[in-house]
C-alpha cells in the first residue's frame, strides 16, 4: 500500500544512474554532415561589432591509420585553416598541420555546445519530480526521456563531420583564405583565440575582452583612413 | 518548504532559459567579386581577411568597385586577433585576400522545447495533486477497445474490491463500437497509483434477437425490442431531459449536498406507455464523491494504512466487518415505480467506478396502471452522471451467454503466455502495476459477431497511499468513517464541496491517458 517502497529503492537509483550517463553517451552520436554557412538559419538577430567572431570554430581532427597501420592521435582545437592540401589546427601545443590525405574525419563546433546546461536542466527536472508524490514514477522517466532525447537532438546539431577539403570548411576557419606565410614566426608561441561563434560576447561579464597587447591599440593608421 | 513549491520555479528556469541562438550566416568572397555588393544586403558586417593573416570587422561597409577600396567602421585584430585598432578605415583591395558577409540570426534550440514539456507535465501534476490531493486519477483496471488501447474506455472492473477480503467479480456491458471481427481485442490497463491482482477476464456473449439488444439486470441477461425515450424528466439540477434521453456525451448530474454527502435526491420520470413486460435502461457512472471520501479514508489511516490491510487480510472471511457501510449510505440508485398503491421498488442501478459508463436493466413490475408509466430514480445527490435512461420492452426469457476466456494475451506486442494463464483463471492472479497495458484477445464465434457483449472480470486492487495525504493522518477519524459513517459523511461535505467543481478536471488532468 506504501508507495515509498515503490519509489526509493532499486529502480530510482537505476533511473538516477541513467539520467546521468545516457546524455553523454548519447551526446557523441550521429553527426550530421557539415553545411556551407550561407543558408539562412533563422531571423535577422540584432548584434554589435563586438559581437562578430573573428576567431575559427572548434574543431576535432581524427587522424587516418598511417603506412604502419597505427592511427595518430586526434587533435581538437580552433581550427585555423583548411585547405584541399591540409587541415591547420592550434590546440594547447602549437599549430598542427595535418595533410589531408591524413585525416580520417573532421568534426567541427558548428554553434555552441549546450549539452552541460541541457544535462543540468533535466537533472534538475529530475529533482523537481519529487513534488509530484508518488506520480514521480511517471514524471521522473518522462524527465530521464526527454531530457535524452533533447540530449541528443542538441549535440547532433552542434558538431558537423566532414572529409578534408570539404568546400564548407574554410568558412568555420580563422583564416579562411589559408594559413598567412611568415605566421606563426618562427620561435612565437600563437596565443589562444577565443573561439568562435561566442555567445559570451553577448554576456561580457562572462568572457571579458582579450587584454589589449602593448602598445596599446591604437587609431587606424593615417594613411588607412578614409 | 512543500516539495510541490519546487515545481513552478524549476519549471520557470527551464522554460525561460533561452531557446534561442545566435549565429552567423556568412558567405566568402574576393574583394573585388562583382557580386559582392548585391552578394548581401541584409548583412551588416563584413570581414575583411587581410594576405597578413589580420582581419577588420567593418560596420556601415561600401566596396568601391572604381576604386578597389573597400571602407567603413573598423575593428582591427592581428593575426592573433589581438584588436589593434578601431575607428573609420578604407582598405584597398590588394591588401584583402577574403571578404566574408555576416549577418547575426537567431536560431530556435529545439531540445529546451523538449524538456519544456518534461517541466510543464510536471508544473501541472504538482499543482493538481497540491491543490487536490484527493482527486488525483484513481480507478481499478480499464478496458480499452482495440489491441493499442486507443479506442473508448469500455469498462472498469471491480471497483469496489480494495483489499484482497473484498475481491469480487464485476460485469460491465460492453458498448463496442465498430465492426466485430473473428476476433475482439481489448486493453486491459492500470493507469492509476494501484497495484492490480487480476483472477480472471473473460468475455461474454448473448445473441441479440432481431433488431434488438440484450440487457443485464443482475445475473439475468434479457433480450429486449423495443425501447422508448422519456417525454419528462426532473431532478435536483431542473430538467434532465435532453441530458437522459440519449446515449451521448450529455450527462445528468447535480451538485453534492452541501452540508451531507449522503443526502438524497429524486429524479422523476414519465415514459409512453410499453406493450407487455418492460424495464427502465440506466447507462450512467460515479461522480467523483465516494472517490473522495475512500481517499480521504486512506488518508485518515495515513503511515497505518499498512498495517490496517494487513490485519483486513488476516482476518477469517467470515469476520470481516462491516467497511463499506459509508458506499451503502452513497448507495445505488433505487429506481421506484408509481403504481396502484403508490410509489413500489422496481430495483436499482449500482456501479462503482467515475471513468467508463455502464449500462444494466432494472426489470418493473408487471402490474402497471393504466396510462404513461411514471419511474423515479432516489440517488445519493452529486454521485451519480447519468447519461441515459430508457424503458425497453422485454422480447423474451432470459438467455445464457457464451462464455470465452481469452486467447492470447500480449504486452509492449509480445506474447505473455504467462499472463494468459493466469487471466484465464488458472494459477495466481496477474498482478498489474502502474503504466502496465495488456492486450487481450478473445475468439468469438461467426455466429455471435453481432452479439451483445459484456465484460466479466475478477480480481481486486491496492491503492497506492499518496505522499500528500499522510499529513491528513487522523487514525480517530479513519475509525469514525467506519464506525459512524453518517457523521462522517456530513463532516466530510464542506471539504468536497470546496473542490467539487474543480475535482473532475483535477482529476482527468492526472490520468496518464486521454479523457473519455
Amino acid at each position: 500500500v506504501s508507495a515509498r517502497r515503490a519509489t526509493s529503492a532499486r529502480p530510482a537509483r537505476a533511473l538516477a544512474l541513467l539520467a546521468l550517463v545516457a546524455p553523454p553517451a548519447l551526446a557523441g552520436c550521429g553527426h550530421a554532415l557539415l553545411q556551407g554557412r550561407e543558408a539562412a538559419r533563422g531571423p535577422l538577430a540584432v548584434a554589435t561589432p563586438e559581437d562578430v567572431p573573428v576567431c575559427g570554430h572548434r574543431a576535432t581532427v581524427e587522424v587516418a591509420a598511417g603506412p604502419d597501420g597505427a592511427e595518430g592521435p586526434d587533435l581538437q582545437g580552433e581550427l585555423l585553416a583548411a585547405t584541399a592540401e591540409a587541415v591547420v589546427v592550434l590546440d594547447v601545443e602549437g599549430v598542427h598541420t595535418v595533410p589531408a590525405a591524413a585525416v580520417k574525419r573532421l568534426l567541427v563546433q558548428v554553434r555552441p555546445s549546450r549539452s552541460g546546461r541541457t544535462v543540468g536542466l533535466a537533472a534538475l527536472g529530475a529533482v523537481s519530480t519529487v513534488s509530484n508524490g508518488v506520480f514521480l514514477i511517471f514524471t521522473f522517466p518522462l524527465w530521464i526521456a526527454s531530457g535524452t532525447a533533447a540530449v541528443a537532438r542538441g549535440a547532433a546539431g552542434d558538431v558537423a563531420s566532414a572529409q578534408a577539403g570539404h568546400p564548407a570548411l574554410p568558412a568555420y576557419a580563422r583564416f579562411p583564405q589559408g594559413l598567412p606565410p611568415g605566421w606563426p614566426p618562427p620561435g612565437a608561441r600563437p596565443v589562444p583565440c577565443r573561439p568562435a561563434p561566442t555567445e559570451a560576447l553577448r554576456s561580457p561579464a562572462l568572457a571579458p575582452d582579450p587584454p589589449a597587447p602593448p602598445p596599446a591599440a591604437d587609431p587606424l593608421p593615417a594613411s588607412e583612413r578614409s | 518548504m512543500r516539495l510541490h513549491r519546487l515545481a513552478a520555479p524549476i519549471a520557470a528556469v527551464v522554460l525561460a532559459t533561452g531557446c534561442k541562438e545566435l549565429v552567423w550566416q556568412a558567405r566568402l568572397l574576393p574583394p573585388d567579386s562583382p557580386e559582392l555588393v548585391a552578394a548581401d544586403p541584409a548583412a551588416p558586417y563584413l570581414k575583411a581577411h587581410g594576405r597578413d593573416g589580420a582581419v577588420t570587422v567593418l560596420s556601415r561597409w561600401r566596396a568601391d568597385a572604381t576604386a578597389r577600396t573597400l571602407s567603413g567602421e573598423g575593428r582591427r585584430f592581428d593575426a592573433d586577433r589581438r584588436l589593434i585598432a578601431t575607428g573609420p578605415v578604407t582598405l584597398p583591395f590588394d591588401e584583402v585576400a577574403l571578404v566574408e558577409t555576416n549577418r547575426p540570426e537567431l536560431l530556435e534550440r529545439s531540445e529546451l522545447a523538449i524538456l519544456g514539456v518534461a517541466a510543464g507535465t510536471t508544473a501541472v501534476v504538482a499543482a493538481l495533486c497540491a491543490a487536490s490531493p484527493k482527486t488525483c486519477f484513481g480507478s481499478c483496471p480499464t478496458f480499452y477497445a482495440g489491441a493499442d488501447g486507443a479506442g473508448p474506455v469500455l469498462a472498469e472492473g471491480f471497483s469496489a474490491a480494495v483489499a484482497r477480503p473484498l475481491e469480487q467479480t464485476d460485469v460491465d456491458a460492453l458498448d463496442l463500437p465498430g465492426p466485430r471481427g473473428p476476433l475482439v481485442q481489448l486493453t486491459m490497463r492500470n493507469e492509476a497509483l494501484e497495484t492490480h491482482f487480476v483472477r480472471s477476464v473473460r468475455l461474454l456473449a448473448a445473441a441479440r434477437p432481431p433488431g434488438g439488444r440484450v440487457y443485464r439486470a443482475g445475473d439475468r441477461y434479457l433480450p429486449a425490442g423495443r425501447e422508448l425515450a422519456p417525454t419528462a424528466c426532473r431532478g435536483a439540477a431542473g430538467d434532465c431531459l435532453a441530458a437522459v434521453a440519449a446515449d451521448d456525451a450529455l450527462e445528468y448530474r447535480s451538485p453534492a449536498g452541501e452540508r451531507d454527502l449522503a443526502e438524497q435526491e429524486e429524479i422523476e420520470l414519465t415514459f409512453p406507455r410499453p406493450a407487455g413486460l418492460a424495464g427502465l435502461v440506466v447507462r450512467g457512472r460515479n461522480s467523483l464523491l465516494n472517490t473522495f471520501v475512500f481517499y480521504q479514508g486512506l488518508a485518515w489511516l495515513g503511515s497505518r494504512a499498512g498495517d490496517a490491510f494487513a490485519r483486513l487480510e488476516a482476518l477469517p472471511p467470515g469476520e470481516l466487518p462491516a467497511l463499506d457501510e459509508w458506499a451503502r449510505l452513497l448507495g445505488r440508485a433505487e429506481v421506484e415505480v408509481l403504481g396502484a398503491a403508490g410509489w413500489a421498488p422496481a430495483g436499482g442501478f449500482g456501479e462503482v467506478g467515475p471513468i467508463a459508463r455502464e449500462t444494466q436493466l432494472v426489470v418493473l413490475p408487471e402490474a402497471l396502471p393504466p396510462g404513461e408509466v411514471r419511474v423515479r430514480l432516489r440517488l445519493t445527490r452529486g454521485n451519480w452522471k447519468l447519461d441515459r435512461l430508457a424503458l425497453v420492452e422485454l422480447s423474451g426469457p432470459p438467455v445464457a451467454p457464451l462464455i470465452i476466456p481469452p486467447a492470447a494475451v500480449r504486452r509492449g506486442g509480445a506474447p505473455e503466455p504467462a499472463a494468459l494463464a493466469r487471466l484465464r483463471g488458472e494459477g495466481a492472479r496477474l498482478v498489474s502495476l502502474p503504466g502496465d497495458a495488456w492486450t487481450l484477445d478473445f475468439p468469438l464465434p461467426p455466429e455471435l459477431a453481432g452479439a451483445e457483449l459484456f465484460l466479466e472480470s475478477r480480481g481486486y486492487y491496492l491503492e497506492w497511499l499518496r505522499q500528500e495525504w499522510l499529513r491528513d493522518e487522523d487514525p480517530r477519524a479513519a475509525v469514525a468513517l467506519l464506525a459512524h459513517p453518517r457523521d462522517a459523511l456530513r463532516r466530510l461535505a464542506p471539504a468536497y464541496k470546496r473542490i467539487e467543481q474543480e475535482a473532475e478536471r483535477a482529476f482527468w488532468s492526472s490520468r496518464m491517458g486521454a479523457t473519455p
